[in-house]
């Protein structure tokens, strides 16, 4: 819109520049000659004078004769000029007038045109708000200008984003809270006879031992055998517990790059099969964070890296970097990646792709839960080799700790 | 002792503004030819023009009922010689020149019969009109060629991008459109045709 008035201005000033030359050229020209009684009064006298010079000096009447025919023309081309001033000054003031109204009737067909395109975009931009209102979750205005409309539209596809993933957090944490709560009951429930089971088992035992004696060795190998039962159930209520335990972060400025880094270098042992890169960190990467807590998800990204590399080597870049007033820590693998029908249920508790007893698919849950207690995010991304796990944290702009 | 002098005055007023009426007459043949009143080369605005140098334009056209006429003088004064240059174009295109001293421009015009028309209806009135052209087209012509020039008009081939060119262009349109020849003066007469004695 803007390139078009920019451009009626420019054509119209051409025209104002055309038009003056043309005035200028006239006025300034033929046309004041024309105008000037003086001038014609002086041809006039010139043309008497030749004539005169001719009858004085008739051997030289010929040239008088040719300079005589000259000033008649001239004499001539005023006279006409004159008498057509009147009609050449009004067909001047008609294109100017004309002029002026064309550029009027040009800036009112691109007012209007400006208009109609503003109303039509104002539209665009009422059904996108109304699509926010009702939760829509893709919002396409299709406006890419960057006028005050394309930056409200900009603005309303944002809005819809960051609702959406906001959306998507909240949902997640109530699920996962929903686990936990559940995780917290069953734990619970099975402690308190499992305590009780481990009592009476002794007391059993004792009694049994007193009254047999002969049999203490079989009794003594049966408790060991039901302890060791009892302390995988234990064991089992223990991981539940670690769900349903998860604290609330306690949040400290830093520095996430010199985390990653930290963490590569005093954790990276733990899996010496795993080589961990850390990437060069892209913008300021300080973000509010819970350092052990960011710690524990890395190690449990790692360590299902580390299992997925198996008994060969395998490789995982850290990376830290700001977009879009997040920062992100990317955690890839060069691994197998994930299989299709774990991927859409990936973070739900007990997702495991482990077999029976190696583990019970809590790390991702845990994971997630921490990180949108933190107000950002755990995301798998698609990539066309190995894992990636995306963590996002919202962007702080105070100094590190 | 008032009223004589008035009536005189409204006497010599009408014969006055019959005088200034053209007369038409038919000729034997059927051709009828005007005479124009000297009156109109006494008006100031023609005077001027006819001592100006360029070619004063008289056209003279007729009707009667559905026939039309007409015929043309055109009078230059010769600045050199001091002469008028007469040419006459009439009906039939047949043209007549001639070189009148300025002295006797009137007599000239007093006598020129301009044949505007045949006619087979000698009862009839014609419509009479005539304007006065204060130059020739050829004037015209070397005049707008000259003021084209003089202003740097007449754009070149193939420089219509050239704003310049664009500003000449619309010169040129402004010139092409002002310099024409329009009548300082036109009269209308109903003439009814004499029979030529």
């Amino acid at each position: 819109m803007r390139r078009r008035t920019f451009l009626v201005v420019i054509l119209g000033v051409v025209a104002l520049v055309i038009f003056g030359s043309v005035v200028r050229s006239l006025s300034l020209g033929p046309l004041a000659l024309a105008a000037n009684e003086d001038v014609h009064d002086a041809l006039r006298k010139s043309l008497d004078d030749q004539k005169e010079l001719a009858r004085t000096h008739p051997e030289q009447a010929a040239a008088y004769r040719a300079r005589f025919d000259s000033l008649r023309r001239l004499t001539t081309h005023l006279e006409v000029m004159a008498l057509s001033r009147l009609t050449l000054t009004r067909r001047l003031e008609l294109a100017l007038v004309l002029l002026v109204a064309a550029m009027l009737v040009a800036g009112g067909v691109i007012h209007l045109a400006e208009t109609r395109a503003r109303e039509r975009r104002l539209l665009r931009l009422q059904s996108a708000l109304v699509a926010l209102s009702r939760g829509e979750a893709e919002i396409a205005t299709g406006e890419r200008g960057r006028d005050l409309i394309g930056r409200i539209s900009g603005m309303i596809e944002e809005a819809a984003r960051e609702m959406t993933g906001a959306r998507r957090r909240v949902q997640s944490l109530e699920h996962l809270s929903a686990w936990q709560e559940a995780a917290r009951r069953h734990a619970h429930e099975i402690r308190t006879p499992l305590t009780a089971a481990q009592l009476e088992l002794g007391r059993l035992t004792s009694f049994v031992s007193k009254r047999l004696p002969d049999a203490a060795d079989e009794i003594r190998d049966a408790e060991v055998s039901i302890l060791e039962e009892l302390e995988l159930l234990r064991k089992f209520t223990t991981s539940f517990v670690s769900l349903a335990a998860i604290g609330e972060p306690r949040l400290r400025l830093h520095d996430l790059s010199v985390l990653v880094s930290d963490f590569a270098a005093s954790c990276g042992p733990m899996w010496p099969r795993l080589r961990i890169e850390v990437a060069q960190p892209s913008g300021d990467c300080r973000a509010a964070a819970d350092r052990d807590m960011i710690r524990q998800v890395l190690v449990n990204l790692c360590s299902n890296s580390a299992w997925a590399a198996g008994e060969g080597e395998g490789r995982l870049r850290l990376s830290a970097g700001r977009h879009n007033g997040l920062v992100i820590l990317d955690v890839s693998d060069d691994g197998p990646g994930l299989p299709e029908d774990v991927r859409a249920r990936l973070f739900e508790p007990y997702t495991t792709t482990r077999g029976i007893g190696e583990g019970m698919g809590l790390g991702l849950s845990i994971s997630k839960k921490i990180m949108l207690d933190h107000g950002g995010d755990l995301e798998w991304i698609d990539t066309p080799v190995g894992a990636t796990f995306r963590l996002t944290f919202p962007a702080a702009a105070g100094e590190s700790a | 002792m008032k009223r004589v002098p008035l009536a005189a005055l409204v006497l010599l007023a009408a014969a006055a503004v019959s005088y200034a009426a053209p007369r038409a007459r038919m000729r034997a043949d059927g051709e009828v030819e005007v005479l124009l009143p000297e009156t109109v080369l006494a008006r100031k605005e023609v005077a001027r023009q006819l001592t100006s140098g360029l070619t004063t334009a008289f056209v003279l056209r007729v009707e009667q009922r559905k026939l039309s006429g007409g015929a043309r003088v055109e009078i230059r004064y010769d600045l050199w010689e001091e002469t008028y240059l007469i040419t006459v174009l009439e009906f039939d295109g047949r043209i007549r020149k001639a070189k009148v001293a300025a002295a006797k421009l009137a007599e000239w015009w007093r006598g020129a019969a301009l044949r505007v028309l045949r006619t087979e209806d000698p009862s009839e009135s014609v419509e009479t009109r005539l304007q006065v052209l204060p130059f020739s087209a050829r004037e015209e012509a070397d005049t707008e060629r000259w003021l084209s020039e003089s202003v740097g008009a007449s754009p070149k081939k193939n420089a219509t991008t050239d704003p310049r060119s664009s500003a000449n262009a619309l010169l040129d349109a402004i010139i092409g459109t002002s310099v024409q020849r329009r009548p300082i003066l036109e009269f209308r007469w109903s003439l009814r045709i004499e029979a030529l004695p």
